[in-house]
C-alpha cells in the first residue's frame, strides 16, 4: 500500500495542472465571469495526451492507469471547476462500457469501439440510470420488452449528465431476468431528450422512451443477471471520482481562502493574523486531511477485487466527501467575505459543483446508508 | 402564535380579528404569482415591490412601525409582530428594508424637519428607492476605515470614492452614505452621514453578480459628485453613531424569523410530497427528527424576537442582544434552506431557469423550484450587516464583558 504519489504520478499531476492553467489563461474573457476553456477542446487535449481515458483498461482503449490515474484526473479537475464533464462524459459511461468490452457478450465490440473513442476524447456517451421519484435507486423500472430479435424500451430517465453531444445513451432497463444495460443511439426513433440547466450551470437531461426499438444482440451491453452488478460497479467508480473531485475542490478552496486572508487587511492587519480565523482554517485543513486519507485508501482498494471492504471504503470516501466538501466550500465563501459571493472570483463554483455532484450521484445520507449496509454484509459473511 | 401575550391593548380576541383582517387583505390584494415567487424565495422585481408597497400604504400598513403622523399604524409591539408574522405566513413579501426599516427610522430619529418632510413620504410610497452605501473595497468588517471623501465647497460637499456590495443599487435613486469629512480625526470621529442623489453627475456603477448568476450587488463610483450640505443627516463628523444605530435596526430585522417561518412551511409541504423509501418523508423517522429540530428552532427564534421587541418598547433600545438574534436567525434560516435542499435529493438539481424549459413539464415537485439558489442566496446575510464573526465579537465584548 502506498499513499504518496510516485514520480510518474507527480508528472501527470503537473502536466494536467499546466494544461489547465494554459487553457484557462487562453480562454476568452467575459465580464464578471471566471474564464473557462471550452469543454470539448479541453477533453480533446486531455484525450490526445492520454490523460482523459488514462484510467480505463487497455482492452477498452484506455491507458490502464486504474484508480490512481482516475484519482489524479478527478482531483486535478476538481481544483479547477471549469465544467470539464469528466465524470458524466467519461467516468460513468466509461465504466459501463469498459466492463462490457472486457466481457463475452455481443455488445463487446461496439462497447470497445465507443469506449476507445471516449478515452481518446473524440466522443462522449451519457449514462441514463436514475428515474423520476426514485432518488438514487439503481434498479430500473423502465422496461425492455422482447420484440422479435430485438427489444422495445418504454419509460423515463432523469438527471442524465452531459447529454449534449453524447452519441449514445447507456440505459438501464428491467428485463424478465433482471436489469440490463442497453446502448441507445442518441437519435433513436421514439427517444425524446429534453435538456435543462442544473444550478451549477451544467446541462442535464430527461429522457423519455416511447417504444424505442433496438436490435437486442449488439445493443445489450449487459444482460439480465449482469446489469445490476455493472451498474453498481459503475456507480462505485463514479462515486470514487466524485470523492476525488471533491477533494481537489476542497484543497483549492482552502488554499485560495488562505492566500486571500494573507493579503486582505482589516483593522490594520492581515485577516490571516486573527486567531479565530487561524483556528477555522486549521479545522478545515484537518477535515480535508481525513478526506484525503480515506480517498487515498479507497484508491488502493479500488485497484483490487471488489470485496465488501473495498466497496465500503469507496462509500465512506464519497460520504465524507459529500459532507466535508459542502462544509469547506461554504466556509471558503464565508471567510472571503462579500467577495466570496461573487461569480467573478469563482470560489462559489466549488460549492455549486460539490452540491451538484451529490444531488446527481448520492448525498451524504444515502452514501452513509450504503456504507453501513456493505459493512453489515461484510460482518455477516 | 399559539400563546398570545396578555397586553391590555391587544387581547386574544382582537388578535384573532386582526389576523382575519390581514388574511382578507392578502387574499384580495396579493397576486398569486407574487405570493408563489415569494414562497419559493425568488427575488421580486422592482415593479412588484413598488406595486405591493403601494397597496400596503393605501391600507395604512406601509410602515406600521413608524409614528402615526408619518404614516405609521400606532400599534403595540405585539401587534406589529403579529402583523409581520401573519403577512409572511400568508406569503406576502416584506418590502425592501432600505426605505422603511433603515433610512426611515434614521431620519425619524436624526433628521431635521425639512429632511423628514422631503424624504419620509417618498420613502414610504417608494417614490424613491434607497440603497445603503457603507462598505468599500478596503472597508468591510472594519467599516470605520472607510475612505470615500467629502470635501466642503461652499454649500456643497464634493464626494470622491467608491462604495461596494450595494444591494439592489441598480434599482435605487438615492443612497444613504458614510463619507469621511475629517481625515485627521480618529477613524470613527471623522465620518458623516450623507444622502446622495444617484442621478447626480459623476455617479456611476457596475453590476456584480452572485456566484449563482443573479445580479444582487453593485459597485458605485463617485467622481467629484456635488451633494448639498442640507443632505447631511446629523452634525458633520458625527455620522458614526447614526450609522451604528441604523445597524442595530438592520440586525434586529436580520433575525429573519418570518422568513424562517415561511421556509418551514415549504419544508412541511415538501415532506408530504417527497417519498423516502416508498413513504412520504413526513413519516420517515430520520426526517421527522430534522423537521422537529427546524420547527423548534423557528419557535425559539420567534420568542427571541418578541423579547427584543418587548425590550424595545420598554427601554427604547435593542442593544447587543440584536447580535444574538442575527447570529442565530441566520443559522436557523440556513439550516432550513439546507433541509429543503437535502429533502429534494436529486430533484434539487434543476436551476431556477430550468423551470422555463420543456423539461419542466415533468419535474415532480413545484416547490423544488429555486431551492439551490435560495440556499446560495442565504450565504450572503451571514456576511452582510456585520458578519457572524463581528456579531460574535460584539456578544463577547458587550454582553459577556470578555
Ligand atoms: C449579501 C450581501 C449584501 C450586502 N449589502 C450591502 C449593502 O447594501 N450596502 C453595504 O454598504 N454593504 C453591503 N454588504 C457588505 C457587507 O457589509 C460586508 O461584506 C461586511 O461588512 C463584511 O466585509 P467584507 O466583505 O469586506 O469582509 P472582510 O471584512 O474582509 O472579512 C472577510 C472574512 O473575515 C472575517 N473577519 C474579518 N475580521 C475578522 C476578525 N477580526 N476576526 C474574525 N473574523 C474576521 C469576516 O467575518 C469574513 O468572514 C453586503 C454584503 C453581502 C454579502
Amino acid at each position: 500500500m502506498r499513499f504518496a504519489p510516485t514520480e510518474d504520478e507527480v508528472m501527470v499531476e503537473d502536466t494536467l495542472d499546466r494544461l489547465l492553467t494554459e487553457m484557462i489563461d487562453a480562454a476568452p474573457r467575459r465580464d464578471g465571469e471566471p474564464p473557462a476553456p471550452e469543454p470539448g477542446a479541453l477533453r480533446a487535449r486531455l484525450g490526445q495526451l492520454g490523460l482523459w481515458g488514462g484510467w480505463l483498461p487497455e482492452c477498452a482503449g484506455g491507458g490502464g492507469g486504474g484508480a490512481r490515474m482516475l484519482l489524479i484526473l478527478a482531483r486535478g479537475l476538481g481544483r479547477r471547476p471549469v465544467g470539464s464533464g469528466y465524470l458524466g462524459a467519461c467516468v460513468l459511461p466509461g465504466a459501463l462500457l469498459a466492463r462490457a468490452a472486457a466481457g463475452q457478450g455481443a455488445g463487446r465490440a461496439p462497447a470497445a469501439d465507443l469506449c476507445a473513442r471516449i478515452a481518446a476524447g473524440e466522443a462522449t456517451a451519457a449514462a441514463a440510470i436514475f428515474e423520476p421519484r426514485r432518488r438514487w435507486a439503481p434498479d430500473p423500472i423502465l422496461v425492455a420488452r422482447p420484440d422479435g430479435d430485438g427489444v422495445i424500451l418504454t419509460g423515463e430517465k432523469v438527471h442524465v449528465a452531459e447529454p449534449s453531444g453524447a452519441e449514445a445513451f447507456l440505459v438501464s432497463a428491467a428485463e424478465a431476468g433482471g436489469a440490463s444495460v442497453f446502448l441507445v443511439p442518441a437519435d433513436a426513433p421514439g427517444l425524446t431528450v429534453r435538456t435543462y440547466p442544473a444550478f451549477d450551470g451544467a446541462e442535464m437531461a430527461r429522457l423519455s422512451f416511447d417504444a424505442v426499438r433496438l436490435p437486442a444482440a449488439a445493443a445489450r451491453l449487459h444482460g439480465p443477471g449482469e446489469g445490476a452488478g455493472a451498474i453498481e460497479e459503475a456507480l462505485r467508480i463514479a462515486r470514487f471520482a466524485m470523492a476525488a473531485e471533491t477533494l481537489g475542490a476542497c484543497e483549492a478552496a482552502l488554499a485560495q481562502t488562505i492566500d486571500y486572508q494573507r493579503e486582505r487587511k482589516q483593522f490594520g492587519r492581515p485577516l490571516a493574523s486573527f486567531q479565530a480565523l487561524q483556528f477555522r482554517a486549521a479545522d478545515l485543513h484537518s477535515e480535508i486531511e481525513l478526506l484525503r486519507s480515506v480517498v487515498l485508501g479507497a484508491a488502493e482498494t479500488l485497484a483490487g477485487p471488489p470485496t465488501a471492504h473495498a466497496r465500503a471504503d469507496i462509500a465512506a470516501a464519497a460520504a465524507m466527501a459529500a459532507e466535508t466538501g459542502d462544509l469547506v466550500a461554504r466556509e471558503a465563501i464565508h471567510l472571503h467575505g462579500a467577495i466570496g459571493m461573487t461569480r467573478e472570483l469563482g470560489v462559489g463554483r466549488h460549492l455549486m459543483r460539490i452540491n451538484a455532484l451529490t444531488r446527481w450521484l448520492g448525498d451524504a445520507d444515502h452514501l452513509r446508508e450504503t456504507f453501513l449496509r456493505i459493512e453489515e454484509e461484510e460482518a455477516a459473511a | 402564535m399559539n400563546a398570545p401575550m396578555k397586553t391590555p391593548d391587544f387581547t386574544a380576541a382582537r388578535e384573532a380579528a386582526f389576523r382575519a383582517e390581514i388574511a382578507e387583505f392578502v387574499a384580495d390584494s396579493l397576486p398569486d404569482r407574487m405570493r408563489r415567487d415569494h414562497e419559493l424565495g425568488r427575488s421580486l422585481s422592482r415593479a412588484d415591490h413598488v406595486c405591493w408597497q403601494r397597496k400596503l400604504v393605501a391600507r395604512g400598513w406601509g410602515a406600521p412601525h413608524w409614528p402615526e403622523e408619518w404614516g405609521g399604524a400606532g400599534w403595540s409591539m405585539r401587534q406589529l409582530f403579529v402583523f409581520e408574522e401573519a403577512m409572511s405566513a400568508l406569503g406576502a413579501p416584506a418590502s425592501p428594508a432600505f426605505n422603511t426599516r433603515m433610512i426611515g427610522p434614521i431620519l425619524l430619529a436624526h433628521g431635521d424637519e425639512a429632511q423628514k418632510r422631503r424624504f419620509l413620504p417618498r420613502a414610504l410610497n417608494f417614490d424613491d428607492w434607497w440603497c445603503q452605501g457603507y462598505s468599500e473595497p478596503g472597508a468591510g468588517s472594519d467599516l470605520a476605515s472607510l475612505q470615500t471623501r467629502a470635501v466642503r465647497d461652499g454649500d456643497h460637499y464634493v464626494v470622491n470614492g467608491s462604495k461596494i456590495w450595494t444591494s439592489a443599487g441598480q434599482h435605487a435613486n438615492w443612497m444613504f452614505c458614510l463619507v469621511r469629512t475629517d481625515r485627521e480625526a480618529r477613524a470613527q470621529n471623522g465620518i458623516s452621514f450623507l444622502l446622495i442623489d444617484l442621478t447626480s453627475p459623476g455617479v456611476s456603477f457596475r453590476p456584480i453578480r452572485h456566484f449563482f448568476g443573479a445580479h444582487v450587488f453593485n459597485q458605485f463610483f463617485f467622481d467629484d459628485v456635488r451633494v448639498p450640505v442640507e443632505n447631511r443627516v446629523g452634525d458633520e463628523n458625527a455620522g458614526w453613531s447614526i450609522a451604528k444605530a441604523l445597524l442595530e435596526h438592520e440586525r434586529l430585522y436580520s433575525s429573519r424569523h418570518t422568513e424562517a417561518r415561511r421556509k418551514l412551511g415549504r419544508l412541511r409541504r415538501l415532506a408530504g410530497e417527497v417519498e423516502l423509501d416508498g413513504a412520504p418523508a413526513a413519516r420517515d423517522p430520520r426526517f421527522r427528527q430534522v423537521l422537529a429540530r427546524r420547527a423548534m428552532e423557528v419557535r425559539s427564534l420567534e420568542y427571541a424576537t418578541m423579547r427584543a421587541l418587548e425590550r424595545l418598547v420598554e427601554t427604547g433600545e435593542i442593544g447587543a442582544y440584536a447580535s444574538v438574534l442575527k447570529l442565530k436567525g441566520i443559522e436557523i434560516n440556513q439550516r432550513l434552506d439546507e433541509a429543503v435542499f437535502d429533502l429534494l435529493g436529486p430533484d434539487a438539481l434543476p436551476a431556477d431557469a430550468a423551470w422555463e424549459t420543456p423539461a419542466a413539464a415533468d419535474f415532480p415537485h413545484p416547490d423544488a423550484r429555486n431551492a439551490a439558489e435560495a440556499r446560495y442566496w442565504f450565504r450572503g446575510p451571514a456576511i452582510a450587516g456585520g458578519s457572524q464573526e463581528v456579531q460574535r465579537g460584539i456578544i463577547a465584548k458587550r454582553i459577556l464583558n470578555m
